[in-house]
């Protein structure tokens, strides 16, 4: 009778917690929900979340879940799948999850199922019946898909910590009234122009979206990386411990690609519009990051699916060369990569060292080989050399390469013989930017007088920005990082106005997936649209 | 002393409670199903706990209702013994020859390859489902095992992604290892349009992936007989369903 009086006065006062928690909220903001409990996790909180949000154990052991007699890991059936990464529950296939935020579970007048099931609020005592034994406080089986769970006392002793705090837990860098975004500049001197510029417009953009009320009445706070770091992904670590960092946008990660990917995968950071022509693209794909523009890999696929469906160079023989640089052999790779996918299978890979280029050789063996198309990712150089050796043998090939690898020189020196039958891959092209596109920047430019300097980085920036605010706005008021995820992979074909069109999902990390392919023109030495966008799918 | 005797009574009340919520639907289901052991009835073929004396709709899914006699619903009578004479509800479904991806990105035409005079069980899943499609997995994963041998050999099992935009090949594999499907046990995606068309054939065409409905097919194809029960079942149950499509194959 004494733990019954027990339990009675723990739960009233759990009740009364919950409902002086919610008082003390309103009085400051009559509408608002109830204010996020800012405090930082306890260690235990913390070991229950990672229990709740993974069946994961502080030493990294599985728990065991029993569906039915069946032993299955926690990991693959965790609180969270089920009843919500906030405890609100879910219904799906017919099997309803419940309510688990602990002021639900303790509502003194217990709950009804909607099949009839009934019983009383829950206390430690009873819940931890539940989730070991699977009955609710009155004795009943919970649903037949609610697993039991393996688990010491010290651990249940964690998930109920955590199960009192998940109501309010919110993920960092956001409050009611901000959010707080951060920004890697370039580490590398040579680029802290650019840097600046960045900076100004970033800020600018936000300063200007904060006067206009913010997302849902938040702020955006903008923290930028510290310029003296060498290391990028040390200076966003140092980023996100001396601020809350909700999300990371824009910037220039080229060179950290894949340690950036793994902080934002580590930490459940959500990365928008990193700069770069090396995308980590990761198996199963990094749900964190999301990559505004193609980078070389991207490219070299759309490179390859021009030559096969607008020149219909499939059945012919065909040569990869590339110097074994990062940049060229990834967009080799990805090029030899699509050829098979598509069944291009007469396709011959030459690699050389850098700096080792031997045109001449290299135009008569392709030459005796009948070869028709030649992807050359090489430098404006080498790829000048091979077309004047070429031109020098009468033979005159499909040239392929990136426009990142050339210069206008390329134009310049074009025998007349390969007008129109060279041609490269270029991210975007000017018409991206939109008549739109142009006026808010100049209008943002006037007003926050920003530099008329480096307005390619600027405008990449601010499509990362834009992409970012297009994100909040539609995962709603009630904001997390997860629904910033999911409102992000539903965009299609969203127009920055500065960018191609910019479409995700959750196997599409690269929002425009193509190209732009363009020729050149050897009498007015320009170069010239070859076609419009080419996805690289 | 008075709070001691109210606390008593209610202590008692509580008990009495408890034992009617335990006692109450094993009572309401002997009544249920005893009159009705000889009788055909006719039970929703998504929610086999519905059941009616005369034809009509499901309440809960609006679905006509099937006739059934009662040991043709064994995901929930299952303490009931089953004689040999009566055979599970079984239709006839036109199984289409449409090329799909296994889990390791093989092209396979799913009658020919998986279906062909073979007994199959097949469920429904989606790999970023994380609320019933664990459950469902895990239960097929404790099937195939209790199948021993016979799993591959005589029975195919297929999960058929019910969301094939998102489901590549890799994204199957990486969910068949985390519940170590053996071989014998093929994940199917393919081209949104095809998937659709099969799901349709099979009665498990859905909307949106959240709706699907964890329901799993067993089918003698020899005989071209299938039965459908719930996916959540104890895996028991549907081995029992497989073992007597085994049986009427061999008949």
């Amino acid at each position: 009778m004494r733990v019954h009086t027990l339990i009675l006065i723990v739960v009233s006062c759990a009740a009364a917690l919950c409902v002086s928690s919610v008082e003390s909220s309103s009085q400051q903001k009559p509408d608002a929900a109830p204010a996020p409990d800012s405090r930082p996790l306890t260690a235990a909180e913390r070991r229950g979340r990672a229990l709740y949000l993974r069946g994961e154990t502080s030493d990294k052991r599985d728990l065991t879940a029993m569906v039915g007699d069946l032993e299955v890991p926690a990991s693959t059936i965790n609180c969270a799948g089920c009843h919500g990464r906030r405890g609100e529950g879910k219904t799906e296939g017919g099997v309803a999850a419940g309510n688990l935020t602990w002021s639900n579970l303790t509502k003194p007048y217990g709950h009804t199922h909607p099949n009839g099931r009934k019983h009383g609020p829950f206390n430690e005592s009873s819940f931890t019946t539940a989730i070991v034994r699977g009955v609710d406080p009155s004795g009943n089986n919970l649903a037949v898909a609610m697993p039991r769970y393996r688990m010491s006392i010290e651990e249940m002793n964690d998930l109920l910590a955590y199960i009192k705090r998940l109501e309010f837990d919110r993920d960092p860098g956001m409050t009611a009234d901000s959010i707080d975004v951060g920004v890697p500049l370039p580490t590398n001197p040579a680029l802290a122009e650019t840097g600046q510029a960045i900076r100004q417009a970033l800020s600018a953009y936000f300063d200007d979206l904060n006067t206009h009320g913010g997302i849902y009445n938040r702020k955006i706070k903008v923290h930028f990386t510290e310029p003296g770091t060498t290391d990028l992904a040390v200076a966003l670590r140092n980023l996100t411990t001396q601020n809350q960092i909700f999300a990371f946008i824009g910037g220039i990660s080229a060179g950290a690609d894949k340690q950036i990917a793994t902080l934002a995968r580590e930490n459940e950071i959500p990365f928008i519009g990193p700069a770069t022509l090396l995308p980590s693209v990761e198996h199963p794909p990094n749900r964190y990051i999301f990559y505004l523009l193609p980078g070389v890999s991207e490219q070299a696929v759309a490179l390859t699916n021009f030559a096969d469906q607008q020149l219909g160079l499939k059945k012919q023989h065909a040569a990869v060369l590339f110097p074994n640089t990062e940049l060229s052999s990834t967009s080799a790779e990805a090029t030899l990569a699509r050829a098979k996918e598509i069944a291009w299978n007469d396709v011959v890979k030459i690699s050389y060292a850098a700096g080792s280029f031997d045109a001449e050789k290299l135009a008569q063996q392709l030459k005796a080989e009948n070869t028709a198309a030649v992807f050359l990712f090489g430098s404006n150089a080498e790829i000048d050399s091979f077309l004047l050796a070429a031109n020098a043998l009468n033979w005159t090939p499909y040239v392929f390469s990136l426009g990142v690898l050339v210069s206008r020189d390329l134009a310049t020196n074009l025998p007349p013989a390969f007008s129109k039958k060279v041609f490269l891959a270029f991210p975007t092209v000017p018409a991206d930017v939109t008549e739109n596109g142009v006026a808010e920047f100049r209008t943002l430019a006037e007003k926050y007088k920003l530099p008329a300097q480096h307005a390619a980085a600027q405008l990449a920036a601010l499509a990362a920005a834009k992409t970012f605010v297009e994100g909040l706005k539609r995962a709603g008021a009630d904001l997390s990082r997860e629904q910033l995820v999911t409102a992000l992979e539903g965009l299609y074909e969203f127009e920055t106005a500065w960018t191609p069109k910019l479409s995700f999902g959750p196997n599409r990390r690269v929002g425009a997936a193509g190209a732009y392919i363009t020729t050149i023109d050897a009498e007015t030495k320009q170069f010239i649209s070859a076609s419009g966008w080419v996805a690289a799918n | 002393m008075i709070l001691r005797k109210s606390l008593t009574c209610l202590m008692a009340f509580v008990v009495l409670i408890i034992l009617a919520g335990v006692v109450n639907p094993v009572a309401a289901q002997t009544q249920k199903s005893a009159p009705s052991q000889k009788q055909a009835t006719y039970a929703c073929p998504m929610h086999p706990n519905v059941k009616s004396r005369k034809p009509g709709k499901c309440p809960k899914c609006g679905m006509t209702l099937r006739l059934v006699s009662d040991s043709e619903t064994p995901a929930l009578t299952e303490q009931q013994p089953k004689t040999p004479e009566e055979k599970p509800a079984t239709e006839k479904l036109s199984i289409p020859d449409l090329e799909v991806l296994d889990q390791d990105g093989r092209k396979l035409h799913f009658y020919t390859d998986l279906v062909k005079d073979r007994i199959v069980a097949i469920n429904f899943i989606f790999t970023t489902c994380t609320t019933i499609c664990p459950p469902l997995t895990a239960t097929f994963a404790r099937v195939q095992k209790d199948l021993g041998e016979r799993a591959g050999r005589d029975v195919q099992m297929i999960s058929i992604s019910v969301d094939p935009t998102t489901d590549t090949p890799e994204r199957l594999k990486a969910w068949s290892e985390k519940f170590h499907a053996a071989p014998g046990w093929t994940f199917v995606t393919g081209a949104k349009p095809v998937i659709n068309d099969l799901l349709r054939a099979l009665g498990a065409a859905t909307a949106s992936p959240q709706d699907h409905s964890p329901m799993v097919l067993i089918g003698n194809d020899a005989r071209g007989e299938w039965t459908r029960t719930y996916g959540l079942a104890p895996p028991r149950q549907i081995l029992q369903l497989i073992n007597n499509a085994t049986e009427t194959g061999s008949q």
